[in-house]
């Protein structure tokens, strides 16, 4: 293999962990634009998504795209829930005891899921059989392409939901401002469940293109994408969702071009090293706003 | 993590020297009495440790089964009344420690089958010096353990000798000139593994061309791969565990790395963890046993039928280790220590697993299965 082909596989490599990183990204970006809340509970939902996913197909024997449609369901559901029972009570209280909550829920539901099912991995069923995508000597597997297409969809999607629809407009307005908002008749309370149902189900599809990359499920499997993700949405800048796909990528071809020509046992110092600088030189991230603080 | 086993090991070795320090006048008429009392009899007994419960309990358990199985079919086969006592340590050495001494002065035990973890093993073995009890741990895999001392014997093989020994068959037998490797560089059993195979590789006139590590919790490969696909090894080593096995051995193919992935005993369960087995077909890796041996599998389901658990290679090698020490016991033909050891050191043993004789060291020499996955199935190699 040439050097250049070499070279064009490793940013195809870069590009595939991206996707995912950029899809988990969304569903932290999402929560954080509009409830300022850093939903670190967010990488296990996506666990969650795998788990009921692969009981769908392998216990109750249901087609893939149903299968699909109730793991999306259901994590919306868990994250409405979630939302109500730990975060709202918390509404009006520090930024840190909500991290410290977000952090907890995580923790329950990692242990909740070790204790139904074991920390035993299972193997997760294929759900994506195309044929791989060839350009030129270099093919891509179908999953990987896959969530590729998807999270570019799905960004769109949301950038436009949130931008063009009467909820969004809430969306935004409570992000701006939520007492405002209140005064000007949106609900709250329904824009934010809103909120993290539409994060959770992010989630959940995340989740089962994350298992068809790597198919594999127990119940640790959503902490260190999530907490990749989370440095994808810092990087490309919290709150914004075209931050966060960018950011996603940007981390994910940075990780593979380390590993790929300094050393793959550094790179992730590196990654780390790169997101500490990037906080140094721009705290808002590659496309954030910076919000001036009202005196 | 190491830091408390070395405090634990440092406690350990205090408590067994205070427990020397007060016990040692009344001690000496105990095992005189106890010593005449077997020679004309037949109390011989068994001891062993472990832990029963909390995290490590999977292991102990099968170990303690191994041990107990053992000495029922040898009682059976020999007509003979060999006790077996045990003792939880909860994987933890201060606790082995008093499990130790329970077993040396109350029990009066003739030979000792544990510990099951490295830690606790190590612990007893150093704590053992001043008795010189004949101990013999079936899965302590740390090289240190039997370095406490001449009495302090091993029934599975160390990682190093594991490493070394698929280093050497990947050269000789598989023909391996030049080796790639993809190794986890937060584990230190990965670690290990990939040290001394790429010295005895080296050392028989191998080259490593790369050599990739990634870490605890990685899923993505693709990566390393590439580099490992550019560098178009013979052999590709992979020293993990079944979990990142699986997900290397797929990504591996997906990416047409046609070299043979050979690794060490991780491997073994990760047919349990793959959607498609032919994604593994072909990888060849060393453990314990081959799983189509039916003299194993004669015992595994025995031991299902007795203890309700499927057997694991822990249990199996308690199994052999208890066996060969009875036989030991056999040949010295008295309960005496010095005389046991004597005979271990000198042991040709054939068992389930087959033969074993011990090194100065007390480490065994015995043979490695090569176990390859076949039409989804673990098969021996070559046969």
């Amino acid at each position: 293999m040439s050097g250049f082909s070499q070279f064009l596989m490793q940013l195809v490599n870069g590009v595939n962990a991206g996707s995912i990183y950029a899809l988990i990204a969304l569903g932290y970006t999402m929560v954080y634009g509009i409830a300022k809340l850093i939903n670190f509970a967010h990488g296990d939902i996506i666990m969650v998504g795998a788990y009921i996913c692969l009981f769908a197909i392998g216990t109750f024997n249901l087609p893939v795209w149903l299968a699909v449609i109730v793991s999306i369901v259901l994590c919306a559901l868990l994250g409405i829930v979630v939302e109500k029972i730990a975060y709202k009570p918390l509404r009006s209280a520090s930024r840190i005891s909500l991290l410290i909550t977000a952090i907890g829920v995580s923790y329950l539901l990692q242990s909740l899921f070790q204790l139904l099912f074991t920390a035993n991995p299972r193997p997760f069923p294929t759900i994506i059989s195309l044929p791989p995508l060839m350009l030129g000597s270099i093919s891509i597997s179908a999953p990987y392409y896959i969530t590729f297409i998807v999270s570019v969809i799905l960004m769109t999607v949301l950038h436009l939901f949130v931008q063009k629809t009467k909820i969004g407009k809430a969306m935004r307005a409570v992000s701006e401002d939520s007492q405002a908002a209140q005064l000007m008749g949106i609900n709250i309370d329904k824009t934010i469940s809103i909120t993290f149902a539409l994060g959770s189900a992010l989630a959940a599809v995340a989740g089962i293109l994350y298992c068809s990359s790597y198919p594999m499920v127990n119940p640790y499997l959503g902490s260190l994408p999530g907490i990749k993700a989370f440095i994808a949405a810092v990087l490309g800048g919290i709150g914004s969702i075209p931050g966060a796909v960018l950011g996603g990528f940007i981390l994910g071809i940075i990780e593979a071009l380390t590993k790929a020509y300094i050393s793959s046992q550094l790179s992730d110092a590196i990654v780390f090293t790169v997101l500490i600088i990037m906080l140094v030189f721009k705290p808002s991230g590659i496309l954030g706003k910076n919000v001036k603080e009202k005196v | 993590m190491k830091l408390s086993n070395i405090l634990k090991g440092g406690l350990a070795v205090l408590l067994a020297a205070s427990m020397v320090g007060c016990t040692g006048t009344s001690d000496t008429s105990t095992t005189k009495t106890d010593a005449t009392a077997s020679s004309d009899g037949s109390t011989i007994a068994i001891g062993s440790f472990g832990p029963l419960e909390g995290d490590y309990s999977v292991y102990g358990i099968a170990v303690n089964n191994g041990v107990d199985m053992a000495i029922k079919d040898y009682n059976e086969a020999n007509g003979t009344d060999v006790k077996f006592v045990s003792y939880d340590t909860k994987g933890d050495a201060t606790e082995a420690v008093n499990a130790f001494n329970k077993l040396v002065d109350e029990d009066k035990v003739t030979a000792i089958v544990g510990g099951t973890l490295s830690g606790e093993s190590t612990a007893v073995g150093t704590a053992s010096q001043a008795s010189g009890i004949p101990i013999i741990t079936p899965s302590g895999t740390a090289k240190d353990i039997t370095l406490t001392g001449p009495n302090v014997f091993r029934g599975c093989y160390t990682d190093p000798y594991q490493a070394q020994t698929i280093a050497t068959f990947a050269y000789d037998e598989l023909g391996a000139t030049t080796a790639a490797i993809l190794y986890n560089t937060s584990d230190d059993y990965s670690k290990g593994l990939m040290e001394n195979f790429k010295a005895t590789f080296e050392e028989k006139g191998g080259t490593v061309v790369t050599t990739e590590g990634y870490a605890t919790g990685d899923v993505d490969f693709n990566t390393q791969l590439t580099k490992i696909a550019a560098a178009d090894a013979d052999v590709l080593f992979v020293p993990n565990y079944y979990k990142d096995d699986a997900l290397i051995a797929k990504q591996a193919k997906a990416l047409g790395i046609d070299s043979t992935i050979i690794g060490g005993d991780g491997w073994d369960g990760v047919l349990a963890v793959v959607e498609d087995p032919a994604d593994i077909e072909g990888v060849i890796f060393v453990n314990h046993y081959s799983p189509d041996d039916e003299v194993v599998s004669e015992l595994t389901t025995r031991y299902k039928d007795t203890y309700g658990v499927d057997a694991n290679a822990f249990a199996v090698l308690a199994y052999d280790t208890t066996m060969c020490l009875l036989q030991a016991i056999e040949e010295a033909g008295s309960t005496d220590s010095a005389a046991i050891i004597e005979k271990l050191s000198g042991i040709s043993f054939d068992g389930v697993l087959g033969h074993m004789e011990f090194d100065e060291n007390g480490d065994p020499i015995k043979d490695l299965s090569y176990i390859t996955i076949k039409d989804g199935q673990y098969v021996t190699y070559g046969k």
